[in-house]
């Protein structure tokens, strides 16, 4: 579903962002992409959205290329922000009905809309309530009620655990699952490696824009994800962040 | 999608407390500007009705004067010939010069009157007026209510990251700036077509609207939309080339004091420094010094003739003397008109880099209140006046052939007669401003377009 091909990324101001980066992302699985801050996740994520042009390599979604197609490659994919800010005037039903018509389900109902709505975990009575008033966990959710509406076959999430409860945490997991067993793949980036690890099919650790280690699930059974992660950490405080180029 | 868009743009900004009070403030101001100049174009009709009436009567009591010499002459050099201005039927929209001109004026045979207003400079924009009228309201009001309506509307959603959602799907760029074009458009016209129709009805009931002033009012209202959209195309352009909307709110509001105050102001006194004109006290001072050569030379005439003659081969002299002084004196007039005709052209050349002073023209040109008005104003002065002179004249050389003066009757005493162009000629005179307008929308638009196409929405 999503295939990225030695991707590159340098910035105006001569800031490598992502080096060479290449990954496949398949439908029901879930990848998660684990780095500190800076480790390039962002980026990588802005690359795949067609928001920023990279310097080299390719983004194909569904096998479109999204810099030579972007309309049609964005059909396949939906997106949850760090941190979803949604049209505060606007109701919840409002916010979903403009989002799900704006990616093409025109055709879409209120039934639906509050099926999904329900199935995000949100409380009936929210529906009709404007979003300016929701917390950040209600706005997460209600993010990803937008990207479930979309029907896309990737999913792509930053960060969308920050900031959440354990327990707002926890409910989330379990939308990701319920949305891997609905065939999507799921391309997340995140710092909480302990998340990471209870449902990512893969993880992928990232440092300097590049991925210096892929750990399967099988392999993430067996190793200290946690030592892994400090140690590549360690590395970019030690001054390895976002290289600049000459 | 795209009908959604427009329809999300137009609800989102319903739904703001920014748009209720800017609604607010639309129909207050626009209503009660209206309200003020309508009841003021009343006054000054009532006032110069009455003028016209007064005059009349002064003149036909002037005309029953017993002595008919008497009565030429109180008409042709003692008090003159008084004349009402006339008020144009648009005035109640705005004033434009007009503001600034008595409510008559009167007329001598010994002199070419210039001058009609109460001291503008010839440069000024047409908008200086005292009671702020709707152009005044549309200039500056509105104007700075729809930069503050739509200074945020693209880094605004970048800021909420709504943006960002938006264009994860499959929606053009362009489809999606159009979208926010159609949709601010329609917020901020709703309020100024609903204010500015019922200050119509208003005018109506108070007799200052009429049936025929509705294609000049439909046009001002056109070119007060266009106005208003080069501020809205100028907002939407800041807010692409930003990325907050503390940095857009203040470059928006650089461009509108740069906009609607400082250029419009400069423009004049610029003019003056690049293209001075002579003061009127300059011109009159050799006019006065061409008289006294005259009369000099007259007096050297009837000294010479031997006596204090008055015969015909001295008048004749005196008159040719008279001429070639009135000649010369025109000359000077001459030079003052086109010093004071292209410093004026100078300046609106100069003003019309903001659209403030292209809607101010626009509106003096469709409001028959602006500059070529009161051009036309001048040359019925300057027209009456040698009227004026040649009326005396002829009842001089009638006296000197019957033998006595002649009674002169009211209506063949010249009277003030400004020409008033038809609306199309009005219209055609604001058309270069309507045109700058739709070409500085065009401008702006396709800068925002441009930018927005390239706009960073991480």
């Amino acid at each position: 579903m999503l295939k990225i091909n030695n991707l590159k990324k340098i910035y105006e101001d001569g800031t490598l962002a992502v080096d060479d980066l290449s990954l496949a992302v398949e439908s029901a699985e879930v990848f998660v992409l684990l780095g500190a801050n800076g480790a390039g996740k962002t980026s990588t994520i802005m690359l795949i959205l067609g928001f920023t042009e990279p310097t080299a390599g390719n983004v194909e979604i569904n096998g479109v290329d999204i810099q030579k197609d972007p309309l049609a490659a964005k059909k396949h994919v939906a997106y949850v922000s760090e941190n979803v800010m949604l049209y505060a005037n606007f109701t919840a039903r409002q916010n979903l009905d403009f989002f799900s018509r704006l990616s093409g389900r025109e055709d879409i109902t209120d039934d639906e809309l509050m099926s999904v709505f329900k199935r995000v975990g949100l409380a009936e009575n929210a529906f009709q309530r404007r979003v300016g008033g929701f917390s950040k966990g209600m706005r997460q959710r209600l993010g990803i009620a937008i990207a479930i509406l979309k029907n896309a076959g990737l999913i792509v999430l930053d960060e969308p655990t920050s900031g959440l409860d354990p327990k707002g945490g926890h409910e989330f997991l379990d939308l990701i699952d319920g949305l891997r067993k609905e065939n999507k793949a799921i391309l997340m980036s995140s710092h909480d490696i302990f998340r990471a690890r209870a449902i990512a099919d893969r993880v992928g650790i990232m440092r300097s824009g590049k991925i210096i280690q892929i750990l399967d699930k099988g392999e993430l059974k067996d190793v200290d994800l946690e030592k892994i992660y400090l140690e590549s950490m360690d590395r970019v405080e030690a001054g390895a962040t976002s290289a600049k180029v000459e | 999608m795209f009908l959604r868009m427009i329809q999300k743009e137009i609800v989102q900004h319903v739904l703001s407390l920014r748009f209720a009070v800017t609604f607010v403030l639309f129909i207050v101001l626009v209503f009660a500007s209206v309200f003020v100049t309508t009841n003021e174009y009343v006054r000054q009709r009532e006032q110069h009705d009455s003028l016209a009436s007064e005059a009349k009567k002064r003149l036909e009591e002037i005309c029953a004067i017993e002595e008919a010499d008497d009565a030429v002459r109180t008409l042709a050099w003692w008090e003159g010939k008084k004349d009402a201005i006339p008020i144009s039927p648009l005035s109640w929209f705005g004033q434009g010069m007009q503001g600034a001109y008595p409510p008559a004026v009167v007329t001598k045979a010994d002199r070419v009157s210039r001058r009609v207003d109460r001291g503008q400079t010839a440069a000024a924009a047409p908008g200086s007026s005292r009671i702020p009228d709707f152009v005044y309201v549309v200039n500056v009001v509105l104007s700075l209510l729809a930069i503050l309506l739509l200074f945020d509307s693209v880094c605004g959603e970048k800021e909420a990251g709504t943006l960002r959602l938006m264009l994860t799907n499959s929606v053009p760029r362009a489809q999606l700036l159009l979208a926010k074009w159609v949709g601010g458009y329609v917020v901020l016209l709703v309020p100024f077509l609903l204010a500015t129709a019922g200050a119509v009805v208003y005018a109506l009931a108070k007799g200052a609207f009429t049936s025929d002033q509705a294609g000049a009012v439909l046009f001002l209202v056109f070119t007060a939309c266009l106005y208003i959209a080069v501020f809205f195309n100028i907002s939407l352009f800041v807010s692409t080339t930003t990325s907050r909307s503390a940095t857009s709110l203040l470059v928006c509001l650089l461009v509108w004091v740069m906009a609607v105050l400082v250029v419009p102001n400069m423009a004049p006194v610029t003019a003056q420094i690049l293209a001075p004109t002579p003061s009127q006290d300059k011109i009159k001072a050799e006019q006065s010094a061409i008289q006294r050569e005259v009369d000099l030379k007259i007096s050297r005439l009837t000294l010479t003739s031997g006596e204090l003659s008055y015969g015909d081969k001295v008048e004749s002299e005196e008159d040719e003397l008279r001429a070639e002084g009135e000649r010369l004196k025109k000359k000077w007039d001459q030079y003052y008109e086109d010093r004071r005709r292209s410093q004026a052209e100078l300046a609106a050349a100069l003003g019309r880099i903001s659209p403030a002073t292209s809607w101010t023209y626009a509106a003096a040109s469709i409001t028959n209140t602006g500059f070529e008005a009161h051009e036309r104003l001048r040359e019925a002065r300057v027209r009456l006046g040698e009227e004026m002179a040649k009326f005396y004249h002829e009842a001089r050389e009638a006296s000197h052939r019957d033998g006595e003066w002649t009674h002169p009757q009211p209506e063949d005493v010249p009277t003030l007669q400004v020409i008033t162009p038809d609306a199309t000629a009005s219209l055609n005179e604001a058309m270069v401003d309507v045109l700058i307008l739709i070409i500085m929308n065009v401008v702006f638009f396709m800068l925002a377009f441009t930018f927005f196409l390239r706009y960073d929405v991480r």
